[in-house]
């Protein structure tokens, strides 16, 4: 009954902040351009076009009347029309959306599988140099920009090694699979279509990995100190003396708790993910949403900008309440926390 | 009564406070090297017109005989593809970094701060006003938020500075709104409030010095992440207009002419390097004579 009541409680703050972001973004686009209508028409149309048009797009309605439908057209789909694509918004973010999520996900993957093993293993061999190779590494990943680590990872390992593609999702000539999911990797797989998968695979390497660093530092510094945290507790003294194997305290009882702060950090560095997406697939040339959204951004295409905010904004938001219902779930303390404030 | 912190004015007590200090910074040598390289960017930067061997290259300047020269004993990191001295951009380039960090800190940090003390302080409405909006705000990647409003307001150097100077206050108002949370209901509140003491003199004499360790400390880290992110921002093409040098644009421009031209984008590359790398040890020095825990 309290695990409800904090889900509840968290998808209603959840749904207050993207409220909050919705007006945050209407006043954006409508008080501080000046005239949307003047901006659509450009500076040659007479005043008797822009007024006609101020009426059509109910411009001269009072804000709230704009705002309620701007949040209706919003949930029925209508993106509005891009000023490049003259096509609207929705279609475009659906045909860049699942390269920017592809990368995405496999970025996570990286951070979960690399960070949280790296992390393990500087705790339990804490003051070795392998701690100290470790936290030097994580040092760098963490205030590298990514851009950078993109560019020396295309230098090192395209053009220097020569063993990897440094641009695009698939070598030029190699025609995408059937699109079911959007994912290459996984479209490919779907059709069984291997050579087409390693293409794919060897494409996405280099972009996610130098994605993951900034995110697969903060989750090595994390596991770490919370894993020497929970080291001092006496219930580890307690399964010690039992003469617990030490490769089951490590694994079974110092990692289990150590996660749930982990888990945390994985969400929050989810929002830089969408961040540095934006630079990496510029470095990359990698056909995502970010891509999008710096072309819509120089061609001042307002539309499109919005809609590149509102869906990482919302995307942002629905991982942080996963986490959070997760983080209630595995840590009953929370839950009660949350009741008792 | 307010904590007395360094009222003894006598000149000798001072210089063995600045001794502890620095004893207890040059403890760790990444620290020292990280004073070091901030204080020689600030002063390249400062003298950059007297310091660099061809202040001219930092403007409009072509000369295509000179172009894509690798590094020598005449261009230290090589010239452009218009024939620019690289070297001489660069240190022309940390001038928008150095910028940018000192004006959106400048805002940001005095209004996050600001309005912390305000929510932590009073409570109530107030308090759940402000923090709603601090956490809508950064609910929010910092760069697609810049990116918005330099889209909206078309992207120069005044507009990205007060893009990010409009996020920046969130995570300010945020620490300090935990730190007031807990330090008003400490004793020498408590005594100043009994002795009459406003609320005024209670959030700024008696709460405020007692967070500013914690803030300091906090904007240090800051000005490396906005130099990252003043970085990132003109990797894209945004903050200045060519030719002025950015430190990202060249970055970008050389990433164009890898592998080739390597030099183009690796020297401006390192640079960044330096002034991230600088500014977070000297950060960690910093944490470690005021004794902060962030």
């Amino acid at each position: 009954m309290r695990y409800l009541t904090h889900v509840f409680r968290r998808t209603g703050n959840a749904l207050i902040v993207l409220v909050g972001l919705s007006i945050v973004i209407f006043l954006i686009s409508r008080v501080l351009p000046g005239d949307p209508a003047r901006m659509a028409l450009g500076p040659y149309a007479t005043e008797e076009q822009v007024r006609h048009l101020r009426s059509e797009m109910g411009l001269d309605r009072p804000l709230v009347v704009q705002y309620v439908r701007y949040v209706s057209n919003l949930l029925r789909g209508d993106f509005g029309k891009s000023l490049v694509s003259e096509r609207n918004v929705r279609l475009d973010l659906e045909a860049h959306l699942p390269a920017t999520a592809e990368l995405i996900v496999v970025t996570t993957l990286w951070i979960v599988l690399l960070g949280i093993p790296l992390g393990a293993l500087s705790a339990v061999k804490k003051d070795t140099w392998i701690d100290h190779a470790i936290k030097a590494f994580t040092f760098t990943a963490v205030v590298t920009p990514g851009f950078i680590v993109g560019i020396a990872f295309q230098l090192l390992f395209g053009y220097g090694l020569d063993w990897l593609p440094v641009t695009g999702r698939l070598s030029p000539g190699v025609l995408p699979p059937e699109r079911v999911t959007g994912f290459l990797l996984v479209d490919s797989a779907l059709a069984r279509d291997w050579p087409l998968f390693r293409d794919a695979l060897i494409h996405i390497l280099l972009p996610s990995l130098a994605l993951s660093f900034a995110g697969m530092g903060q989750t090595i510094r994390i596991t770490r100190s919370s894993m020497l945290d929970v080291e001092n507790r006496d219930f580890i003294q307690v399964v010690r003396s039992y003469g617990v194997p030490e490769r089951l305290v490590m694994f079974k009882y110092m990692l289990k708790p150590a996660f749930i702060p982990t888990l945390q950090v994985i969400g929050l560095t989810f929002a830089s993910l969408f961040g540095n997406a934006f630079l990496i697939e510029n470095v990359f040339s990698w056909p995502g949403m970010a891509k999008y959204g710096v072309t819509a951004l120089l061609k001042k295409d307002l539309n499109a900008l919005i809609g590149v905010v509102l869906v990482i904004g919302t995307a942002f938001l629905v991982v942080n309440l996963v986490v959070d219902v997760l983080m209630g779930f595995l840590d009953p303390r929370l839950r009660l926390k949350g009741a008792a404030r | 009564m307010r904590p007395v912190v360094g009222a003894d004015a006598a000149p000798g007590r001072q210089r063995l406070r600045l001794a502890k200090f620095w004893y207890r910074y040059s403890q760790n040598k990444a620290s020292i090297v990280g004073l070091v390289a901030v204080v020689l960017i600030i002063a390249l930067t400062v003298l950059a017109p007297y310091v660099t061997p061809y202040p001219e290259h930092a403007g409009v300047y072509v000369n295509f005989g000179e172009a894509f020269q690798p590094p020598s004993a005449a261009h230290w990191f090589g010239t452009d593809e218009v024939g620019r001295d690289i070297f001489t951009r660069t240190i022309f380039g940390y001038r928008f970094s150095l910028l940018l960090a000192v004006v959106v800190l400048g805002i940001g940090v005095p209004l996050g701060v600001l309005l912390g003390l305000v929510a932590g302080y009073y409570g109530g409405w107030v308090e759940s006003a402000i923090m709603k909006v601090t956490d809508i705000v950064l609910s929010l990647p910092a760069l697609a938020m810049a990116l918005a409003v330099s889209a909206v307001l078309g992207s120069d150097l005044g507009h990205s500075m007060l893009a990010l100077a409009a996020i920046w206050w969130t995570w300010h108002a945020r620490l300090v709104h935990g730190m007031v949370r807990s330090l008003k209901n400490e004793e020498y509140v408590e005594a100043a409030k009994v002795m009459g003491a406003g609320d005024a003199h209670i959030m700024f004499r008696e709460i405020l010095p007692n967070c500013i360790p914690a803030i300091l400390v906090k904007t240090a880290l800051d000005a490396a992440f906005v130099t990252e992110l003043g970085a990132g921002l003109s990797f894209l093409g945004l903050g200045v207009r060519p030719p002025t040098p950015a430190l990202g644009t060249m970055v970008a421009t050389g990433a164009g002419y890898l592998p080739a031209h390597w030099w183009m984008a690796v020297f401006p590359s390192l640079a960044i390097l330096l002034l991230i790398f600088g500014l977070n040890w000297f950060a960690d020095g910093l944490r470690d004579v005021l004794d902060v825990d962030l």
